[in-house]
């Protein structure tokens, strides 16, 4: 089969490689009808997500048909359509039993490495490093899928792939970034980053009852898909000052609710952001995490400040006093997708939300490795790509 | 002793149980080493067949040499009984190694507890076991893989067996690894079991020892965290998560580079 192939910092290719086979009895294989690009592919695409190996295939947003099962799943047949969640959750552990799905304590093969780097292990994810597992993931024709009898959705065939789709991850991410922030009804939430994580928080947030949504970034076509598309007012960085502004607009509190769909890429302005630049590329720091202290510094006294963006590693210079000092609370972590996937798309299905508004660019795998850095460099209006097998 | 057990475990409310299961069934200390052998009278029959050929060869030569090896056989006798191999490997025993790790699985400590009794699951956890032989009611045949197509075997005793609570045992006499060792299964208020497992060995040594260092140089501890680890994954999911045999692009030297990432 052919898929998208990891080699090094800015080197993805299409390769030729053989097909995935059942390895575990609790395995299926999903032929491949659509994938895509995530943001946080970004992150190994520019090198900065340790231990990625030389051609490990990526993605790990993706549906498709089931082809094969192991001998013991029981909840899916060959042939049935399916959305797949991004990590991997084996549905029996005291995490899995508690639907904190991306906390599982079983799916890493290599929990041993992720113990040392964090402590504990989280569960493994599809094309996101060894670190992460070490799974081949959903960029190719066909993908091999443990637990899944756990993870996979079946969808109705009145939905369209690009209805459905983003149900693997983003979708999820976004709402789940709102849903674990208990907001009030009538609240107003600020939101860092208009790429497709910052979009569907937006509009999770208005499902969820905010009254008023902020959002900041600087990429002039992603500010109008949020404040076209998602309805949010928005901030551009480098026009703006944004805390003088999130006051003005707070009466001077500031958002209650603050969500940094950004993660370790920030792009700031100013001395700190080659300060960030230079740390990160000399791998003092491993990101540059100019939008969590610019939304620590907003957020509202006693509020919630939420980071659905990925971060991997070390960070300095993060107001931490600032944070303390206005007591806020902190909620962090990937996504338990398994946990959204009933109620997100009865959403769809009852036409309260679209998700493939933010698709730009409908490919094939073979564009796959220009569109990498397309959507890097935001070049040609690029906000989400999805690829055809 | 050497000590590479980290005691994170210690608070296990059935250490005391653990401990005193533990002293109870030490296996000994000491196996026989080639300081078994007759030395004096291999010494003495050497000496002897040497004498006997160094001279010219005649009648009463013939005799000499007979009584050398005479002497020779008898001082090796020992090691025909009781197994070359086995003298070998407790030759310069090295010190006992005692490892302690625990973990907390999501299963009833009854499940637990058959699974750890059942010698066709032992393999499927503990991968260095290449099988595992029932002999008895108590008594079981351990056959470990050592790299370079090697076998290590030893019989083991179970000397308390409390069901659904803790199981202790040791190695027989004879055996190619002295070990002994203590699992504990400790119900938690949540349903959940709290596995407690001690472990402590004494690594052969000696040359049949030298050809397995590799095995002990694996970082037995790290092995057998892993193991613990399987133990968990299959009783919680049913499965031991891997991504071995999975496709992957560019060329062979990755296997290699990924054999060092991963254990599975």
């Amino acid at each position: 089969m052919r898929a998208l192939c990891w080699f090094g910092k800015e080197d993805v290719r299409l390769q030729d490689v053989p097909d995935p086979t059942i390895l575990n009895p609790h395995d299926a294989i999903i032929e491949v009808s659509l994938t895509a690009i995530c943001g946080s592919d970004l992150h190994l695409y520019d090198g900065y997500i340790p231990t990625m190996e030389s051609g490990d295939i990526l993605g790990h947003e993706f549906m498709g048909k089931v082809v094969e099962v192991g001998p013991e799943v029981q909840n899916l047949n060959v042939g049935d359509r399916v959305v797949v969640p991004f990590p991997i959750a084996c549905g029996h552990c005291h995490h899995c039993h508690t639907d904190a799905f991306a906390l599982c304590d079983n799916s890493n093969p290599n929990a041993w490495m992720a113990e040392r780097a964090f402590g504990h292990s989280p569960a493994g994810i599809f094309g996101y490093s060894h670190l992460y597992g070490g799974y081949a993931g959903g960029q190719a024709e066909y993908v091999r899928v443990p637990f899944a009898d756990v993870g996979p959705i079946k969808v109705p065939d009145t939905l369209s792939d690009e209805d459905v789709l983003f149900l693997s991850d983003i979708f999820p991410t976004g709402y789940q970034a709102v849903d674990v922030a208990n907001i009030e009804p009538g609240s107003t939430v600020a939101v860092w980053g208009c790429g497709p994580v910052g979009l569907f928080a937006i509009k999770s947030a208005y499902m969820l009852g905010a009254e008023k949504v902020i959002a900041i970034d600087h990429v002039p076509e992603r500010l109008a898909m949020a404040r076209h598309q998602a309805g949010a007012e928005v901030l551009n960085f480098t026009d703006d000052p944004i805390l003088e502004a999130l006051k003005e607009m707070t009466d001077g509190r500031g958002p209650q609710t603050c969500i940094e769909a950004v993660g370790m890429e920030a792009h700031g302005t100013g001395l700190m952001d080659y300060y960030d630049k230079a740390k990160q590329t000399l791998r003092l720091e491993t990101g540059r995490p100019h939008a969590l202290r610019e939304a620590i510094m907003a957020c509202a006294k006693g509020g919630t400040l939420v980071i659905p963006g990925v971060f991997g590693g070390i960070i300095d210079k993060l107001p931490i006093g600032a944070a303390f000092s206005k007591g806020l609370t902190f909620k962090m972590g990937q996504t338990h997708v398994h946990r959204y996937l009933k109620p997100l798309l009865a959403r769809i299905e009852k036409n309260e939300i679209d998700p493939s508004f933010l698709i730009t660019h409908r490919l094939t795998l073979e564009d796959g490795p220009e569109a990498y850095r397309t959507f890097r460099d935001k070049q040609d209006e690029c906000v989400k790509v999805v690829m055809r097998p | 002793m050497a000590q590479t057990s980290i005691h994170h475990a210690q608070h296990t409310p059935m250490i005391e149980e653990e401990e005193r299961a533990l002293k109870r069934t030490a296996a000994p200390d000491t196996e026989p080493g080639l300081q078994e052998l007759g030395w004096p009278s291999i010494g003495l029959g050497a000496a002897l067949a040497t004498w006997a050929f160094a001279r010219q060869h005649g009648v009463k030569q013939i005799f000499v040499a007979a009584a050398g090896a005479g002497l020779i056989y008898n001082g090796l006798k020992p090691g025909f009984d009781k197994g070359f191999k086995r003298l070998l490997a407790n030759t310069a025993a090295t010190e006992p190694v005692e490892i302690d790790i625990a973990t907390t699985i999501a299963r009833p400590a009854s499940e637990l507890y058959q699974m750890w009794r059942d010698p066709v699951q032992i393999p499927r956890f503990f991968r260095h076991i290449k099988r595992v032989e029932h002999l008895g009611e108590r008594l079981t045949r351990w056959v470990a893989e050592v790299p370079g197509d090697l076998e290590l075997c030893w019989n083991a005793e179970i000397t308390e067996d409390h069901k659904n609570e803790l199981i202790a045992w040791r190695s027989l006499e004879g055996s190619e690894l002295v070990s002994s060792g203590v699992v504990s299964f400790f119900k938690l208020d949540d349903g959940q079991t709290r596995v407690h497992l001690r472990l402590r060995y004494q690594p052969p040594g000696g040359e049949f020892g030298a050809s397995i260092e590799r095995f002990f140089k694996a970082i037995p501890e790290q092995i057998l965290r892993e193991e613990l680890r399987a133990f968990k994954q299959l009783a919680e999911a049913g499965e031991v998560a891997t991504v071995r045999g999975q496709p992957y692009g560019g060329t062979q030297n990755r296997e290699q580079g990924l054999s060092m990432l991963t254990n599975r």
